[in-house]
């Protein structure tokens, strides 16, 4: 019942769409390949969760799908439409059926509470004042924050910040909601009612969610597909279940918590002989218990 | 040992390079970044709601600096001036004098100066401060252009508060002249009115300066907004880029005046 999207009748392909695409931040800053040739599908009105380690090109796919960034190579698809491809109208059309909430909220600060809620709706509306005004309270409602309409952003706890940016990225009813690590830096409470949050406006909204996040426990929880990425390819996708049970060392290794296994506690550099000399290696063992 | 020579040449030689390339596209980017400006001037005025906040915020928060300022060049002007005329037997003329300078020369300059410290300064921070926090970013993913939303406003706020702010300094350096010539020193009231009346022509002086402080209201705020837009998103970038704003529009309002004084002397 809650898994039907509201915004469109093609209900088998998926809103979101990855087909062989890498993606590598240019020469000039390193030549980092972020993705490499990665495939991968986020199924409507589901909520999907992104995992990997940092650096892992988790919010670089956000970045992506919000046409942000460009792909190297490989379509990056929006509702079958390719994001890359897109003019600037097109783009902005396109976003404009996304929201994206920011791993800090992202609240401009010179505006208050409310009028933060409204910014979308006053830029790409004609709506009259009053029902502005109904519009904005009835979201600052559902993620419980009505009361502090008339705070300035400095004024909010982190968390808080983050359910009225919440607010903001839903207030155009969008079809695609994409959240960057929405539980990062927050106290147990927050934290659950977050997760909390996410799972209850995909389901009554009708909406689909991508949850970028490192918090194990909520986030398998509230997903109802985990895709893992890791050296700039997915290591496992399926339901929380499949992936908790998976026989991958990489995806075992990450959902375990170890520090070693196939991803390196180590930064790749000079061998440890080149920098510390010939005693070094009985270091390195050491390090590798 | 010839080796290690050639390795230090062509280091340099990429070094240079790099560096012209460097400057090349930031040249690129904000040209590019001007002419977007001036096409978005439209939707910008339009919205003229988004400007008279910047107006406000740009011209009505320098206004203390500005005035206080221009005060005492006046009083300056005054001291200096009637020192020198007086040796001629002139000092009737210290009125002319003191226009003349305020309304062709230091207004727009010092007040050009004064508004790359004071308002330049606040919108690079402002714009870099907003960058730091992904609220540009934000603004995109909500499929409004950063550049029409903020910086187009800016633009216009910065021009139009500019001149303004230019005259105020130059009306109140002329009060400081009077209160030092006439008030202080007691030259006659009269001819100090009367000789700035007839000797400050609207066109060739009054015009010229604000044809200058147009110019320098374009110039400064565009480099504020430029060093905030092109600003590293972090702490110390932020910092540097409100210096450079600074140094690069001071620099480029004193060069500019020469430019204009040079041009408007020979036509």
């Amino acid at each position: 019942m809650p898994n039907i999207p509201a915004h469109s009748l093609d209900i088998e392909s998926p809103l979101v769409e990855f087909r062989d695409v890498t993606f590598a931040y240019p020469a000039s800053s390193g030549d980092r390949v972020i993705l490499s040739r990665v495939t991968l599908s986020v199924p409507r009105g589901k909520v999907t969760a992104l995992m990997g380690a940092s650096g892992g090109g988790k919010t670089t796919v956000l970045r992506l799908i919000g046409g942000q960034q460009k792909a190297g190579q490989g379509d990056v698809l929006f509702d079958g439409k390719n994001v890359g491809n897109m003019t600037q109208p097109e783009l902005y059309a396109a976003r404009r059926r996304m929201g994206m909430l920011f791993q800090f909220g992202a609240l401009f600060t010179d505006l208050s509470v409310f009028d933060n809620v409204a910014f979308p709706l006053r830029e790409h509306t004609s709506l009259s004042e009053a029902l502005i005004r109904d519009i904005v309270l009835m979201k600052l409602n559902a993620v419980g924050l009505r009361g502090a309409r008339d705070l300035m952003p400095s004024e909010v706890s982190g968390g808080m910040a983050r359910r009225v940016a919440l607010a903001r990225a839903i207030v155009l009813d969008p079809e695609l909601i994409m959240y960057d690590e929405p539980f990062a830096g927050l106290d147990p409470i927050s934290l659950g009612t977050a997760a909390q949050l996410i799972r209850q406006l995909n389901d009554t909204l009708g909406i689909t969610s991508i949850v970028v996040s490192h918090d194990l426990e909520e986030t398998f929880r509230i997903a109802d597909k985990v895709i893992i990425l890791a050296n700039g390819g997915i290591a496992a996708q399926g339901t929380p279940d499949e992936v908790r049970h998976s026989a991958d060392p990489l995806v075992h290794q990450f959902v375990n918590a170890l520090s070693e296994g196939p991803v390196k506690f180590h930064y790749p550099g000079p061998d440890v002989e080149a920098d510390f000399g010939a005693a070094g290696t009985s270091m390195q063992k050491g390090s590798r218990l | 040992m010839s080796q290690a020579k050639s390795n230090l040449v062509s280091g340099m030689v990429s070094n240079l390079g790099y560096a012209v390339r460097d400057q090349l596209g930031h040249l690129g980017n904000a040209t590019r970044l001007f002419f977007r400006l001036l096409a978005l001037s439209g939707s910008a005025l339009r919205r003229f709601g988004l400007v008279r906040d910047q107006i406000f915020f740009l011209g009505n928060y320098s206004l203390a600096i500005i005035s206080v300022s221009g005060l005492f060049v006046g009083f300056v002007l005054g001291l200096q001036g009637y020192y020198t005329l007086q040796r001629y037997g002139s000092s009737e003329a210290l009125g002319l004098l003191v226009a003349l300078s305020l309304v062709r020369e230091l207004g727009p300059v010092i007040t050009a100066l004064l508004f790359a410290g004071r308002a330049g300064t606040a919108l690079t921070a402002e714009i870099g401060l907003m960058k730091a926090g992904e609220q540009l970013s934000a603004m995109e993913m909500m499929a409004v252009d950063p550049v029409r939303r903020i910086l187009a406003p800016r633009f216009w706020g910065g021009i139009i508060a500019m001149p303004l702010l230019a005259a105020v300094f130059s009306a109140v350096g002329v009060m400081g002249g009077w209160l030092v010539g006439v008030v202080m020193i007691g030259i006659d009231a009269g001819s100090f009115w009367s000789q700035m009346q007839s000797g400050v022509d609207v066109w060739r002086d009054v015009g010229n300066g604000i044809v200058k402080s147009f110019v320098f209201g374009v110039t400064v705020t565009f480099v504020a907004l430029y060093q905030g837009f092109e600003a590293q998103p972090t702490p110390e970038g932020v910092s540097r880029a409100t210096t450079r704003t600074v140094v690069v529009a001071s620099l480029a309002v004193l060069g500019l005046d020469f430019l204009l004084t040079t041009l408007m002397f020979s036509i």
